[in-house]
């Protein structure tokens, strides 16, 4: 049998196989590295402090009376049924939502990965959920799970698969599998991704090998291609487990925490605690409850993926002398190899299969494909088509009784109801919809702010971890960095309204430019840095050598090549701030500052029969932007994540 | 119409840019240059009064705004909340956010005033003509229990009973005089094939929405809910009620997804598929408007059922902010949207009525020839006034906890009406609601 290791097939690990040196001190990295510092502690910091000292307190924010209570809050919070059920239902949010996602991501990457006409489009196109904002996401789903005139009745009712249509959001099971679903579908194309990234990564020889050995498809994925991606799947479940554990706009959106507590999750718990009873120390430790879940799972993550010696060693780099680093995924994916190397070593007997001729298996597998990449393109886009119909249709064809998915009449009057709302006719509504494209143009303005800041900033810190990963300051540092994003943002909002009111920040798009940079920070430095520990140091020591200083060397040398990485991480930057709700909904109040996910929220809340159409089409409108660039880079995006992530 | 709106020199530019572009016109140009000083009176003060409101058709209240800062030569800035407001305008409240004057329900009047972030209006100028020359129940309902005027009125409206009368002539009934008749006829409605769900009220969780709808049915029952001490008295009619609704939705005469219905069920309701509802007032306007209903014309107002036939009022306030910028200043604001303005105009009150059906606190208004001959057609005006004398305010609103109860309430009813839990449990958990809340916030 041959034999086939990883060993000669990746990458050398020159920082592992050299010895532990000591050198002299190097301020530079942390120079680098210390403005994004500066800027996420100054700005989360202050209200991270604030938060825990809400949380730690009783307080009467009417009565203004602050008592002391340790860590009462906590337990008195714990041990109440309500509390406990909204645990349940967060745990089993993050399970459905994040297997789901991860199966499904799989699935996509895999076919996207293959060769077939039209994977370009195809590979641009499964993008477009993640590249929707949740509220708007929230919007359309609502709309299409609607019970009384939604589309997927429509469906039902005209293809006699049903004779009434069906309250899908009335039980509360399904209406939780439902907000699960759309979470799904907005997250997994995130995850599809990055395992498209870890696949292109894979070096062919692998599976030819193993081909040759005569393994199938599935011994060749579970004994290759999902060691391969471990590291990638230990990012993907931290990542997706975060983002389900803290979700609240969908619920926001779709469900308000009902019927009844069936969607009362976390989040929602939080929320009503802190902004609908006012009683901020409870809803600071219910949120940080949710803080300390992340962190517990992150934990419980490295251990599943890197157990024993090739674990939280592996992470540990050196051993004695280094602080644990999660996100230092080379080191974790080389480590990762290095364990399972043995497996990847054997590889069961060949045993030839004659059930169908290579013929028919060839068609078999053909068809099968496209059906899978059909599916998929469905799943993908079918949903945003409906989006843009919807925005098409006047409102009295979007309420017919019954339901039908027969669009009526096509017009554009709902877009130029929302463009140029001076011209419209016949509506009785609405400022909202002329703020729309206010609330489109603050987007992009605050988007763009946003991703160059932390293209600069998080580009400057990246490098510097990626070059000095091993001391102990920037571990610190970094574990530090990485720990603000596990703080929910509905924990941070109160204080950051307050820090924002006493600097002059409320209402202002430069406040939000300055809050999004805080959050999103941590994440940009992050993927910077995994791309950067991909380009070879000897690039920059080579241009040392020809007398560069070492700005220079970055700027020369490095930046040029960086290219696909800072254009990932900038698209990611500009989606995030583009999509992000709460904090534009609290720290805005007029169009000066106020952002296309709040401007959508308001249709949301007094929505009257004539406001549909010119909701739909603002939702349109506020997809265009992220889904054109998503579609234009998302060749990027994959070879930007392929580098940033595990490329060595 | 934008360009009225919002009056901050960097979104005039923008707005005065944007129409640049597309008219390429010349005089657009010139006033982008000249950013903020188009039709602003040069007298207007420098501090805008600070303005802000929920989400109800706010072009009108923007192009109101506009019409004072004509009238008065004023400087407003009107910030309009997208979200939940009521959560919303306390965080900025808490935050230390100037406002001035603010839109509020009732169970915000003692709430912000106990806070610190509102005042109230005793001693303020002509208040006894004003309060005078309002209907005594709306004073009532606007003053806090210390007897001092907490706001004036922005509208009043009660929750009124509907019915689709092409549905009750299909099935050949009269609207029910008791909630127990209704649901009989629901039954009938249903099993005759003439609407799957025959009932629909607004029940998501929402302070306009299930509580609303709760208390209107409580009232129309006879039941106290709270008595004069602000005690809870959950009795036997605040049971049946309860039980009403169980069964109706049980029984699938309500649609199940109702509790997650935006838009208080409003369009639901004006596609023509229900036979009742319990809806606001001013939506039977929607109902009996071509353009935004199918049923246009078959949507008739009758008293509520129930044992006292009663109903929940209510009166939505301005508030004046604690600190105001300039008392006087901000109490001309406060009589223009909520009372008459100094050309002795009912500008905004009127306006409510006769375009989008709120009712109003004044008496002037509401026997205004041009309001009353607007509101006839699309309600039964004599069935209205009936009604609304018939309605119960709830007086427990006033109290610094109940909003927290409330919101409380409104989720453990979902629960209870899904079967999730007995009645039994339902009232002990809002009884202990009440207890704990009591004690958080003593008197």
């Amino acid at each position: 049998m041959a034999v086939t290791t990883a060993h000669d097939l990746t990458l050398g690990d020159s920082r592992a196989a050299a010895p532990p040196r000591k050198d002299k001190r190097d301020w530079l990295p942390f120079f680098l590295s210390f403005p994004t510092l500066l800027v996420v502690f100054l700005v989360i910091g202050l209200p991270l402090i604030y938060s825990l000292a809400l949380s730690l307190h009783r307080i009467n924010m009417l009565t203004r009376k602050w008592i002391f209570v340790g860590l009462g809050n906590y337990t008195s919070i714990i041990p109440q049924p309500d509390f406990i059920a909204a645990l349940m239902r967060t745990a089993s949010f993050a399970v459905i939502t994040v297997v789901a996602g991860l199966v499904l991501g799989m699935g996509m990457a895999l076919v996207l990965n293959m060769r077939f006409p039209g994977r370009a489009l195809m590979r641009s196109v499964v993008l477009i959920p993640w590249a929707m904002a949740p509220v708007t996401v929230g919007v359309l789903w609502g709309w299409i799970f609607d019970g009384s005139y939604g589309p997927l009745n429509g469906l039902l009712l005209d293809l006699g698969l049903s004779n009434t249509a069906i309250p899908w959001l009335g039980n509360g099971t399904t209406a939780f599998g439902i907000v699960a679903l759309v979470h799904v579908w907005n997250q997994a194309p995130l995850t599809a991704l990055l395992i498209l990234a870890g696949l292109q990564s894979m070096p062919d020889n692998l599976h030819r090998a193993a081909l040759i050995d005569g393994a199938g498809p599935f011994t060749r994925f579970f004994k290759i291609t999902v060691p391969w991606l471990r590291p990638m799947l230990l990012l993907i479940m931290i990542l997706t487990t975060i983002n389900s554990i803290m979700a609240f706009d969908l619920f926001w959106t779709m469900t308000k925490g009902g019927p009844g507590s069936a969607t009362t999750v976390f989040s929602w718990m939080g929320y009503a605690y802190a902004f609908q009873f006012m009683r901020m120390g409870e809803g600071a430790a219910i949120l940080y409850v949710l803080t300390i879940l992340c962190l517990v799972l992150a934990w419980f993550y490295l251990k599943l993926f890197f157990p024993t010696s090739a674990g939280t060693k592996a992470l540990v780099a050196a051993g004695t002398t280094e602080p644990s680093d999660p996100s230092d995924l080379k080191h974790a994916v080389l480590q990762g190899v290095r364990h399972t190397r043995s497996k990847l070593a054997r590889l069961p007997a060949f045993t030839p299969r004659a059930t169908f001729s290579p013929r028919v298996r060839r068609i078999l597998g053909t068809i099968g494909m496209w059906t899978v990449i059909i599916l998929i393109f469905v799943w993908s886009f079918v949903p945003f088509a409906w989006l843009v119909i919807m925005s098409l249709q006047g409102s009295a064809d979007l309420v017919r009784q019954p339901a039908t998915v027969v669009p009526g009449p096509l017009t554009l009057e709902n877009f130029r109801y929302v463009l140029f709302p001076d011209t419209a006719t016949g509506g009785q509504s609405s400022v909202q919809a002329s703020r729309v494209p206010f609330g489109i143009w603050n987007s992009f303005v605050v988007a763009v702010a946003v991703t160059v800041v932390n293209l600069i900033l998080g580009g400057l810190a990246g490098y510097a971890y990626a070059r000095s990963g091993r001391s102990r300051l920037m571990g610190s540092t970094l574990w530090a960095l990485m720990l603000t994003r596990m703080t929910p943002s509905l924990a941070l909002i109160l204080p950051f309204f307050l820090v924002f009111k006493t600097l002059g920040l409320l209402d202002t798009r430069t406040g939000l430019v300055i809050a999004y940079c805080s959050l999103i920070l941590p994440l940009s430095t992050w993927m910077m840095k995994g791309y950067f520990e991909g380009l070879p140091p000897n690039l920059e020591k080579a241009a040392l050598v020809d007398g560069c200083s070492r700005m220079k060397a970055i700027w020369k040398i490095v930046l040029p090549v960086s290219l696909p990485g800072l254009v990932a991480a900038g698209i990611f930057c500009f989606l995030v701030s583009w999509n992000e709700f709460i904090f534009a909904l609290i720290l805005t109040g007029t169009p000066n500052a106020q952002t296309i996910p709040v401007i959508i929220a308001g249709f949301l809340v007094q929505l009257r029969f004539y406001d549909y159409g010119p909701m739909f089409a603002a939702s349109v409108l506020a997809v265009i932007p992220p889904v054109v660039i998503a579609l234009l880079f998302q060749r990027w995006l994959v070879s930007g994540m392929l580098s940033g992530s595990i490329k060595g | 119409m934008s360009n009225d709106l919002f009056r901050r020199q960097a979104l005039d530019s923008l707005l005065a840019r944007r129409r640049a572009v597309l008219k390429g016109g010349l005089a657009a140009a010139a006033s982008m240059a000249l950013p903020g000083l188009a039709g602003r009176a040069q007298a207007a003060p420098e501090t805008p009064l600070q303005f802000i409101g929920w989400q109800y058709n706010p072009q009108i209240v923007a192009e109101n705004v506009e019409t004072f800062k004509k009238l008065y030569d004023e400087n407003v800035n009107y910030e309009l909340v997208p979200g939940e407001y009521h959560a919303v305008a306390e965080t900025k409240l808490m935050g230390g956010q100037h406002i001035d004057m603010m839109y509020s329900e009732e169970d915000r009047l003692l709430r912000w005033n106990a806070a610190g972030w509102s005042r109230t209006l005793d001693g303020l100028p002509g208040l006894d003509e004003i309060k005078s020359k309002m209907y005594p129940i709306n004073v009532k309902n606007l003053s806090l229990p210390n007897g001092e005027l907490g706001g004036l009125p922005y509208y009043t409206g009660f929750n009124s009973f509907v019915c689709n009368e092409k549905h009750l002539e299909a099935a050949k009934i009269q609207p029910p005089a008791t909630w127990e008749e209704m649901l009989e006829q629901c039954r009938k409605l249903k099993a005759d094939k003439i609407a799957e769900y025959p009932y629909i009220a607004a029940w998501a969780r929402g302070w306009s929405m299930m509580s609303w709808t709760l208390f209107s049915q409580w009232y129309s029952e006879g039941a106290k809910v709270f008595d004069e001490n602000f005690q809870p008295v959950f009795d036997q009619p605040f049971r049946d009620v309860l039980q009403f609704n169980r069964t109706a939705y049980e029984e699938g005469l309500i649609p199940p997804d109702v509790f997650t219905h935006q838009a208080e069920s409003v369009p639901n309701f004006a596609t023509g598929a229900h036979t009742y509802m319990v809806v606001h007032e001013y939506d039977q306007k929607v109902f009996n408007t071509p353009e935004t209903s199918q049923i246009a014309g078959a949507c008739k107002n009758v008293i509520m059922p129930g044992k006292t036939r009663s109903t929940f009022l209510w009166t939505a306030a301005y508030q004046m902010g604690a600190n105001p910028v300039d008392e006087e200043r901000v109490w001309n604001l406060m009589q223009f949207f909520g009372g008459k303005a100094k050309d002795g105009q009912y500008h905004v009150a009127k306006r409510w009525a006769v375009d989008y059906g709120l009712g109003s606190a004044h008496k002037e208004v509401m026997e205004d020839p041009d309001v009353v001959a607007a509101m006839s057609k699309w309600k039964d005006l004599d069935v209205a006034r009936k009604q609304h004398e018939t309605g119960t305010t709830r007086d427990v609103a006033k109290s610094v906890w109940f909003p927290e109860w409330d919101w409380y309430m409104m989720g453990e009813a979902q629960d209870y009406f899904r079967g999730q839990t007995s009645q039994d449990q339902l009232v002990d958990r809002l009884q202990a609601k009440y207890d704990e809340l009591k004690q958080m916030y003593p008197e």
